[in-house]
């Protein structure tokens, strides 16, 4: 299943039964298909809330919770989430590689099959999809392992692999680079960039190296309210009035060596990916 | 596959059967035969080195058990009152057959089961469930628990340290180390539970509705010496139940 | 009502198929915990009743009969012979939870007594029959015990289990008690047994 698909949040609000506070506060953005959006914030800004919104997994688990607004995913809309998982039209990679890890295949590369089976593709589609993402996210070296022996780094990536094998045209990632090292990240960055080719990419992020890379729009919430939407360049003018809102360590990342463009870091790490 | 894993389950089978129908003698020379066939015959090798040790462990602990049985029998079951032997040992006679064929049926029983797990993978037999009707979500659990038994143990040596590391008396008077079972159980029971949750919109968020497909290359089908053993199997118990 | 087969279907869904899955390797691996500290109770039936609680009947019937299956893939084929009573503590433990029963602490004492007396009940035949009785445990003892007194393999098997299996059992349903009490609204509600915890609102 490939094509385009547009995510679109009007005025969308979400709060869980059990809970007094909104986890999720009028929310109104547009990411255009084919271009990829970083959502930043520090813990408990609703990031996750929202990737799971979209997926169709808070509407689908949650249905005691109450939601307003509207949110349309590949011009489909919903009021106000869809209430099914979307899978494979919408692929979510969760936080947590480990238990994305099904434990029902003996070696990575019947894993990573296993997400081909679900969807019902034949044989032959299976083998040469699968044999194509390990070559992407260079895994090759790890299709015989078994996967309760891998580390974190590499859990991470054949988790991201078992969901992009099934092309969705919508990609949501939770954090995708927590127990990712450098060459990994690399990795990880060069893939999103030839994802955006085919799909429409939201990851989610503590740190700000891979939204400045990779991505075209920025996301920042705080404590489920949007602070801000925009381009990245739009992101980087207006980046001094998020200081109290992102972590310590990202505005100093920032301030000491981001703020002004044509920096040697930023160089580097554009001349790496390719791009401009 | 002439002795695939379905024909090992009706080799199984029948091999219980005997345990029930056959004398002790015969019991005692089955067991044996087991044994020869897990050291020696290639379909029922073991899977690993580490399989082959639990088979070798287990047929000295039943044999043990077994013995135990007879003694045990010999000595309470007196029966008609003849005693073992000419020395004036409170052993008898009765008993010792009893214990005989008590001791040697579970033996026989016990390792032919063994011997089907030892050379047969869950996921060999998982798909054999799956051929034979056994509902997916079944199935799925056999795979996912042991996906558990593997990863669980390092979890649980985590907690116990960091339980001890906080002061949990897990290595004080029993009533103390029983109260810390609780300290340990909680933290592990707790967070399997909100994995449990994790793990299944994770399945769901693959595509995974409940259902396992079976690839052609997982299937596979009873071959003749496979219904051969059913039915003897069958036969033994007939015989047993209706002529002895 | 439902039909059984929706309530089958309803008890292995979603996240209660990881759940019950977990219980299996628990009903497996709490020999680790307890030989780890050194105490001499089994609780091997312990993931069985959680599933009871969290799930259904049905679920921790399935728990209980393929954690005696699994042990012997593991090694202890033993086990599988005892899959009766297994059952019997899925079905009894989830009825008693539909019950409520596991909301009051007095009430799983009672239920592990009862759920004893029947597990030693239904045990005693097969522990009789195929192994007179003996397993080379600590608690064969009290079968020696008991058949020197002149007790028949059956009686001194059966009476064993009654000394032996309640108080197993009533630590059993003791400990889903504590552990299940203080679980997050938001975790026990994914499961279909979350009304035999906790009285929901909303």
């Amino acid at each position: 299943m490939e094509g385009f698909m547009e995510i679109e949040a009007r005025d969308f609000s979400f709060r869980y039964s059990e809970s007094a506070n909104a986890a999720l506060s009028s929310l109104t953005f547009a990411i255009p298909s084919g271009s990829c959006c970083a959502i930043l914030g520090p813990t408990g800004a609703g990031k996750t809330t929202l990737l799971y919104a979209l997926s169709g997994a808070l509407g689908a688990h949650y249905s005691s919770g109450r939601g307003t607004g509207l949110v349309r995913i590949g011009g489909e809309e919903f009021n106000p989430v869809p209430q099914n998982v979307l899978f494979p039209r919408v692929g979510l990679a969760l936080q947590e590689p480990h238990v994305q890890i099904s434990g029902l295949r003996e070696t990575v590369l019947e894993e990573i099959q296993f997400t081909l089976e679900n969807i019902g593709l034949d044989d032959n589609l299976i083998e040469a999809r699968t044999i194509d993402i390990l070559r992407q996210l260079r895994i090759q070296h790890l299709a015989e392992r078994k996967p309760g022996t891998l580390s974190g780094g590499e859990m991470q990536r054949v988790a991201l692999a078992s969901l992009l094998v099934a092309r969705p045209p919508v990609i949501l990632l939770d954090e995708p680079v927590t127990s990712i090292d450098g060459p990994g990240c690399l990795t990880l960055a060069r893939s999103i960039v030839s994802l955006k080719k085919k799909s429409t990419v939201l990851f989610t992020d503590t740190g700000l190296d891979l939204a400045l890379s990779v991505a075209d729009w920025i996301l920042v919430l705080a404590a489920g309210h949007q602070m801000f939407f925009g381009e990245k360049n739009s992101f980087l003018q207006n980046v001094q009035s998020f200081s109290g809102i992102l972590p310590a360590h990202i505005w100093q990342s920032i301030s000491n060596k981001l703020l002004a463009p044509g920096t040697d870091r930023q160089r580097r790490f554009a001349r790496a990916l390719g791009i401009r | 596959m002439f002795f695939g894993p379905s024909t090992k389950f009706a080799f199984t089978f029948l091999l219980g059967a005997c345990a029930f129908a056959l004398s002790w003698q015969l019991n005692i020379a089955l067991a044996v035969f087991v044994v020869f066939l897990e050291h020696r015959a290639k379909p029922f090798r073991p899977r690993s080195s580490q399989t082959h040790r639990a088979f070798r462990r287990f047929a000295v602990q039943i044999s043990l058990l077994a013995l135990f049985i007879v003694i045990l029998n010999s000595l309470f079951l007196r029966g008609a009152g003849q005693k073992i032997g000419s020395l004036d040992l409170p052993l008898y006679v009765d008993g010792l057959k009893f214990g005989l064929a008590v001791g040697t049926r579970v033996m026989l029983l016990s390792l032919s089961i063994l011997l089907f797990f030892t050379s047969t993978s869950l996921r060999e037999f998982s798909f054999l469930l799956l051929n034979a009707g056994i509902p997916t979500s079944i199935v799925t659990i056999i795979l996912l628990s042991s996906h558990f038994v593997e990863q669980l143990p390092s979890k649980i040596g985590q907690i116990f340290s960091a339980q001890e590391a906080r002061g949990a008396p897990v290595k004080s008077k029993l009533l103390a180390r029983a109260r810390s079972l609780f300290s340990v159980l909680s933290p592990l029971v707790l967070s399997s539970i909100a994995e449990s949750v994790e793990r299944g919109t994770a399945l769901e968020l693959r595509g995974f509705r409940g259902q396992l497909q079976i690839r052609k290359s997982d299937g596979e089908k009873l071959s003749f010496p496979g219904y051969v053993f059913l039915l003897l199997g069958v036969l033994a118990i007939l015989w047993k139940v209706l002529w002895k | 009502m439902q039909t059984l087969k929706e309530q089958f279907k309803r008890e292995l869904s979603g996240p209660s198929l990881p759940l019950v899955a977990f219980c299996v390797a628990l009903n497996l691996l709490v020999g680790q915990i307890t030989g780890l500290l050194k105490i001499p109770i089994y609780l091997d039936s312990i993931g069985t009743v959680l599933a009871a609680v969290l799930t259904g009947p049905w679920a921790a019937v399935v728990c209980g009969c393929l954690s005696n299956i699994m042990a012997a893939a593991f090694g202890n084929p033993t086990m599988m012979f005892f899959i009766p009573p297994m059952v019997s503590i899925g079905l009894f433990a989830g009825l008693i939870a539909r019950l409520g029963w596991f909301r009051k602490l007095y009430l799983c004492i009672v239920g592990g007594i009862l759920q004893g007396i029947l597990a030693s009940v239904l045990s005693a035949p097969i522990s009789a029959q195929l192994f007179s009785g003996t397993t080379m445990g600590g608690a064969d003892f009290l079968v020696i015990f008991f058949r020197s007194r002149g007790f028949s393999i059956f009686e001194s098997t059966l009476l064993q289990g009654l000394v032996m299996d309640p108080i197993d059992k009533i630590l059993t349903f003791v400990a889903i008690f504590f552990l299940t009490k203080n679980l997050p609204e938001r975790l026990v509600t994914r499961f279909p047994g979350a009304s035999n915890i906790r009285s929901l609102t909303g």
